[in-house]
C-alpha cells in the first residue's frame, strides 16, 4: 500500500512510519522537519501552509496526525481548514482517510483542543473516513505528553496525586500503531469512530505512580493536590500561559469522558498489553520485574552485587519452574535488599502467603552458592580460620541475626504493609 | 516353545549383577535387561573445593541446566538434588506406575540401579538376624564373601564395631579419617575405658569404597566429590560389575527394555517388554526379578494377580548435626564424604526389648551450605555467615531403626499400578526421642554437641531401605517366596532383590541383597545345569 502520514515526526507519527515500513508499505512521511526513517519518502508539510501541499499520486491511505502543538502555533480555524483540504484531496484521489483524534473530542469540550478535534472529526466522517479516538497514549520513546510526564516525574521529588483523581484509559503506542495499521484491512467501512484505550479505566494517579515505579524505577511519595486548585490556577494565569506550560492538557484531562472501548478493540483485533508490560523497556513487565527481584534476593544473600549470569539463572529458573510472575514485594526492598531480612525470619517462613517467597529465597541461596566470584561468601579462606577469628565470626552472625529478628517483630506491628506481597497480574 | 535364554534377569542393579555372575560363570545363557537411563555428565577429576573456587560454570553441575536441584528442592535427601544423579531416579515412578501416599517412593531405571547414588554402607547380618531366613545362616557366608571381595570393601579396623559389621576378614584398611572424626574416635577410645557398660559403640564405617587400587578402579584420593560422582571409581556401583559381565559371550545385555508383564506357562516363562514403542516377548527357562523392591513387587503381584495388599518394610531414619567445639577454627581439608564413622546404640522399647539403631557420620565440606540454611532457625543471610564458619567443625549424621517400624502397604490397583501407603508404627517417636537423648549424651562424651533442633525424623520411606514385600519363608503363603526366592504359585519366577528378604534390619541391606542374589544364582545355576545335563543324556 502507498500511505501518507502527516505529523510523521510526532510521538505517534514516528512509530507509525516505522511500523508501516516494517509491514512493507510505501510510506510518504509528511512533516515540517525531515524524519529519521530513511526508507520513508519525506514530504514537507506545515499546517500553516497547507494550501501548498500536493498529494502524491495513487495514495491508498492517509493518516492525518498533524496537529497544533506548542512549537507550531496555528489557530484552530487553520487546523480545521488544513484537515478539510486534505480530506478533499483524499476524495479526489480516492484515498481512504484516517484521522487520529482524541478522547476529549466533543462539541462542548472545555478546551479548544477538544473542540477542534470534534470539528475535524465531523468533516472526516462526512467524507466517509475513519476517526480514531485513542485514550492516554504511553510507552516507547519519551515524546509527546508521555515524554513530558516521564521527565517531570523524574525531576519532581513527589508524585502529584490529583484529588479527585481523573480516570484515564491508557493505550500503549505500539498497540495504537497496530490498531491504526489494522484499519488498512477493513472492508466496507464508512464514517466510523473507533475508540481505543484500556477497557477498564485507571486513575491518573496510578498511571503516574506506575511510570515512576516501573519506567523510571524510582519510588516517590504521593503529594495530594486538589483538582479544583489546578483549575483555579489555570483560570488565573490565563489560556495562553496555560497552553505554554502544558497545564491546559491537564485541564482537558480533568474532563475526560469515559469510552466504551471493548467492541472497537475486538473489531480492530487488538489485545492491549498491560500497563506494567508497556512501561518496561523490553515490553515484558514480568521479565523486567523478575530481574529486579533476582537482583534484590541475590544481593541480600551475597551482601554484594550479583553478577549478571547469576541473575540470568534466577530469572530463567523462575520462568521455567514457577508461575513466571514476580513476588511483588514493596519497592523499598529493591532499594535496600538488606531489608529482606525482615521477611526472612524463622517465624516469617511459616507466615501464610509467604511460601513462594521462601521457595525463591532458597533458590536464590542455591544459585548464589554456584558463583565462583563469591566463593568466599560460602567457603572460608585459610586467612579466615583460627579459633579467635571463627568465634568472632559466629558471634557477629548471631548478633546481626538477633537484631534483624527483633526489628522484624517491631515492623510487623508498626508497618504490617511491608510483609504483604502485591498481587501482580499481567494480561500478556 | 523353545526358550530364548536360560535366564532373564530383570534389572542391572546390585541384586541383578550378583545373581548374574554365578549363572554366566556356569555357562548358562543369560539375558539382563534394564530401563536404560544412563549417566549424562562425567565425574570431574578436580577436587570439590578447588572446583568450587575456580569453576565459573559450576551452576551447570550444582543446579543443572534444567534446574534439577531446584525442581527437587523439597526432596528429603541432598542426593536427589544433584544434577549428575538425575538419571538414577529419572522416570521411575511414572514408568512403573507407582503412586504413593505419605510415603517416599524412589527407584531407578538406570544401568546399575540405585547403586549409582548410594551411600556405600555395607554390613553382614549376624546369625541371630538371619534366624528368620529359611536356610542355615552358613549358606549365606560364602556368598557374603564372594560379593564383598568383588565389590571392594574398606574400613577393616580392630574396633568396637568389628563384630557388628562382621566384614573385616574381607575388607581393606579404612580410608583416611578426617581431623574432626579422628578426634572423636580418639576421645571415644579413652571414654569407653571409664564407661565399661556403655550402651554406645563407635568405630569406622564399613563402606564399599576403595582404600586401595583394585582391578582398574582407583583408591579414594579424598577429592570430596562422593556426592557428585567419583572420578576414581572408588565407590562401588553395580554398573562396574555390569561392564565385567558384558565381556562374557553367553551374557546378553539389553538396555531400555521396560518390563510390562512377567509370564509363566508350563515349562517356560518370560517377560513382555516395551521397547521403542513396540511390545516384545522374550522367553526363558527362568525369570529373576531384580528390578528393585518396588518395581519387583509390582511385577510379581501382577503375575500372581493378587489384589490384596502386601506389607513392606523400610527403616525409619533421622538426620542430625553435631558440633565439635574443639575443631572450631580449623581449616577444612579434603575428605572422604561418605560415612567415616559409624555408631550403634540399643534403645529400650515399650515391651522392654532392646531395639538396635545404627548411624553414620559424614564430613560436611562436600555439601553445599544451601542444604543447611532452610533448617537453621536464622535469617538466610546471617545463617550463611554462621554456617560458613561453623560447618567445618561439624559433622552430619543419620540414625536408622529396623525396617519393622515402618508399616507399608503395597497394593495393585485396577490399572496395574502399585499404590504405596506407609506410616511409622506406634512407638517410633518414642524410640527416636530416646535415641536422641542417648546419642546426645554419648556424643557429648566424645566431645561433640548435638545441635539443638537438628535431630529430625525423615518421612516414611525416605531411607530407601525398602524390602520384605515378598518375603522368603520356610512355608510360604501366597504372595511370599520360598528359600530360592521362587514365588508361591509360580515355578520359574524368582524374586532376588530386597523384596525377598524376610526382614529389614537397621543395617544397610544392600550387601545382604547381593549375597542372597548370589546364593540364589548359584542354586539356579546348579539346577539348570543338571536339567540341561539330563536333557542331553536323554537325547
Amino acid at each position: 500500500m502507498r500511505i501518507l502520514i502527516t505529523g510523521a515526526s510526532g510521538y505517534i507519527g514516528e512509530q507509525l512510519v516505522l511500523q508501516a515500513l516494517t509491514d512493507g508499505h510505501v510510506v510518504f512521511a509528511a512533516s515540517r522537519s525531515p524524519i529519521a526513517a530513511v526508507n520513508a519518502k519525506y514530504l514537507p508539510y506545515d499546517l500553516g501552509e497547507y494550501e501548498s501541499f500536493r498529494l502524491p499520486d495513487n495514495i491508498d491511505f492517509i493518516f492525518h496526525l498533524a496537529a497544533n502543538t506548542k512549537s507550531n502555533s496555528v489557530t484552530p480555524a487553520v487546523e480545521i481548514a488544513a484537515a478539510a483540504n486534505l480530506v478533499n484531496a483524499s476524495l479526489r484521489s480516492n484515498a481512504k482517510f484516517i484521522f487520529i483524534s482524541s478522547q476529549v473530542a466533543r462539541p462542548d469540550a472545555p478546551t479548544e483542543y477538544g473542540q477542534t478535534k470534534w470539528e475535524i472529526e465531523q468533516r472526516v466522517l462526512a467524507a466517509g473516513g475513519i476517526v480514531i479516538r485513542p485514550g492516554q497514549v504511553y510507552g516507547g520513546p519519551e515524546n509527546g505528553l508521555y515524554g513530558r510526564l516521564c521527565s517531570s516525574l523524574r525531576n519532581l521529588p513527589f508524585i502529584p496525586a490529583f484529588v479527585p483523581s481523573p480516570l484515564i484509559q491508557p493505550i500503549h503506542i505500539q498497540d495504537l500503531v497496530k490498531g491504526l495499521l489494522n484499519c488498512l484491512t477493513l472492508e466496507n467501512y464508512s464514517g466510523q469512530i473507533f475508540k481505543l484505550g484500556s477497557i477498564d479505566p485507571i486513575s491518573f494517579t496510578f498511571f503516574l505512580q506506575s511510570i515512576a515505579r516501573i519506567h523510571n524505577n524510582k519510588s516517590r511519595l504521593l503529594l495530594p493536590i486538589p483538582t479544583f486548585a489546578v483549575l483555579a490556577i489555570i483560570k488565573i494565569i490565563g489560556k495562553s500561559f496555560a497552553a505554554r506550560t502544558g497545564l491546559d492538557k491537564l485541564k482537558s484531562l480533568m474532563d475526560v469522558p469515559l469510552m466504551d472501548t471493548k467492541a472497537d478493540l475486538s473489531f480492530l483485533r487488538l489485545q492491549l498489553r498491560s500497563l506494567q508490560s508497556g512501561l518496561t523497556k523490553s515490553g515484558r513487565y514480568n521479565r523486567h520485574a523478575l530481574i529486579i527481584e533476582g537482583n534484590s534476593l541475590l544481593t541480600y544473600i551475597l551482601k554484594s552485587t550479583p553478577s549478571v549470569s547469576l541473575i540470568k539463572i534466577y530469572v530463567r529458573a523462575i520462568e521455567s519452574l514457577r508461575d513466571k510472575k514476580p513476588l511483588g514485594f514493596l519497592p523499598i526492598f529493591n532499594r535496600w535488599p538488606i531489608l529482606l531480612a525482615l521477611l526472612d525470619t524463622p517465624e516469617g517462613r511459616k507466615r501464610t502467603g509467604h511460601s513462594e517467597f521462601i521457595w525463591r529465597l532458597r533458590a536464590a541461596v542455591a544459585i548464589a552458592e554456584t558463583s565462583a566470584e563469591d566463593v568466599e561468601r560460602f567457603l572460608e579462606t585459610p586467612i579466615q580460620s583460627g579459633v579467635l577469628y571463627s568465634t568472632l565470626g559466629l558471634a557477629r552472625a548471631l548478633c546481626m541475626d538477633t537484631i534483624w529478628r527483633l526489628l522484624s517483630n517491631v515492623c510487623i506491628f508498626i508497618a504490617p504493609k511491608l510483609f504483604d506481597f502485591e498481587k501482580t497480574t499481567d494480561a500478556c | 516353545m523353545p526358550a530364548d535364554f536360560d535366564v532373564i534377569i530383570v534389572g542391572s542393579g546390585p541384586a541383578g549383577v550378583s545373581a548374574a555372575f554365578p549363572l554366566v560363570e556356569a555357562g548358562l545363557k543369560v539375558m539382563m535387561i534394564d530401563g536404560g537411563e544412563s549417566r549424562k555428565q562425567n565425574p570431574f577429576a578436580e577436587p570439590y573445593l578447588s572446583k568450587r573456587a575456580l569453576d565459573p560454570k559450576q551452576a551447570e553441575w550444582m543446579i543443572g541446566r534444567d534446574f534439577h536441584s531446584l525442581k527437587n528442592m523439597n526432596a528429603q535427601s541432598p542426593k536427589m538434588r544433584i544434577p549428575a544423579h538425575g538419571y538414577v531416579f529419572n522416570n521411575f515412578a511414572h514408568t512403573n506406575k507407582i503412586t504413593s501416599d505419605s510415603f517416599v517412593s524412589i527407584g531407578s531405571m538406570a544401568q546399575g540401579g540405585l547403586s549409582n547414588a548410594w551411600g556405600c554402607g555395607v554390613a553382614r547380618l549376624s546369625p541371630q538376624e538371619l534366624a528368620d531366613f529359611p536356610f542355615p545362616f552358613s549358606d549365606l557366608t560364602s556368598s557374603y564373601s564372594t560379593v564383598a571381595r568383588r565389590m571392594g570393601i574398606s574400613g577393616a579396623n580392630q574396633d568396637d564395631l568389628s563384630d557388628y559389621f562382621g566384614l573385616d576378614e574381607w575388607a581393606d584398611a579404612p580410608i583416611k579419617i578426617d581431623a574432626i572424626q579422628g578426634l572423636m574416635l580418639k576421645r571415644y577410645e579413652s571414654a569407653r575405658l571409664s564407661n565399661p557398660n556403655w550402651n554406645f559403640s563407635l568405630g569406622r564405617a564399613r563402606v564399599a569404597a576403595l582404600s586401595q587400587n583394585r582391578s582398574g578402579r582407583h583408591a579414594c584420593n579424598l577429592s570430596g566429590n562422593c556426592l557428585w560422582g567419583c572420578h576414581q571409581q572408588s565407590l562401588y556401583s553395580a554398573s562396574i560389575d555390569l561392564e565385567t559381565l558384558k565381556r562374557f559371550h553367553n551374557f546378553t545385555y539389553r538396555s531400555g527394555y521396560i518390563v510390562e508383564n512377567v509370564i509363566e506357562n508350563g515349562q517356560s516363562s518370560g517377560v513382555q517388554v516395551a521397547v521403542n514403542n513396540t511390545t516384545e516377548t522374550i522367553l526363558a527357562t527362568k525369570v529373576l526379578l531384580a528390578a528393585g523392591t518396588l518395581s519387583t513387587t509390582r511385577l510379581a503381584l501382577r503375575a500372581l494377580k493378587i489384589d490384596q495388599s502386601v506389607s513392606m518394610q523400610a527403616c525409619p531414619v533421622a538426620a542430625f548435626m553435631l558440633w565439635i567445639p574443639r575443631a572450631l577454627g580449623q581449616q577444612s581439608s579434603p575428605a572422604f564424604a561418605l560415612a567415616q564413622l559409624a555408631f550403634t546404640t540399643r534403645i529400650l522399647n515399650n515391651n522392654n526389648q532392646h531395639i538396635s539403631g545404627l548411624g553414620s557420620l559424614f564430613n560436611c565440606s562436600g555439601i553445599p551450605i544451601s542444604e543447611f540454611t532452610p533448617y537453621l532457625p536464622m535469617t538466610s543471610r546471617y545463617g550463611i555467615d554462621l554456617l560458613k564458619t561453623l560447618l567445618r567443625s561439624c559433622v552430619v549424621g543419620n540414625f536408622y531403626l529396623p525396617g519393622y517400624y515402618t508399616q507399608i502397604k503395597a497394593t495393585l490397583n485396577s490399572s496395574g499400578g502399585l499404590k504405596l501407603n506407609g506410616q511409622f508404627r506406634e512407638g517410633v517417636d518414642d524410640l527416636m526421642k530416646q535415641g536422641r537423648l542417648q546419642l546426645s549424651q554419648a556424643f557429648r562424651k566424645v566431645g561433640a554437641l548435638l545441635m539443638p533442633g537438628s535431630f529430625k525424623l525423615g518421612k516414611p520411606g525416605a531411607d530407601l531401605h525398602y524390602g520384605s514385600s515378598l518375603p522368603m519363608r520356610a512355608n510360604p503363603a501366597p504372595g511370599e517366596t520360598n528359600a530360592k526366592g521362587s514365588l508361591v504359585g509360580m515355578q520359574n519366577i524368582h524374586v532376588i532383590d530386597g523384596a525377598s528378604l524376610p526382614s529389614v534390619t537397621e543395617k544397610s541391606h544392600t550387601l545382604t541383597i547381593m549375597a542372597n542374589a548370589d546364593r540364589i544364582g548359584k542354586i539356579i545355576a546348579l539346577e539348570l545345569k543338571a536339567a540341561l545335563q539330563t536333557k542331553a543324556n536323554y537325547q
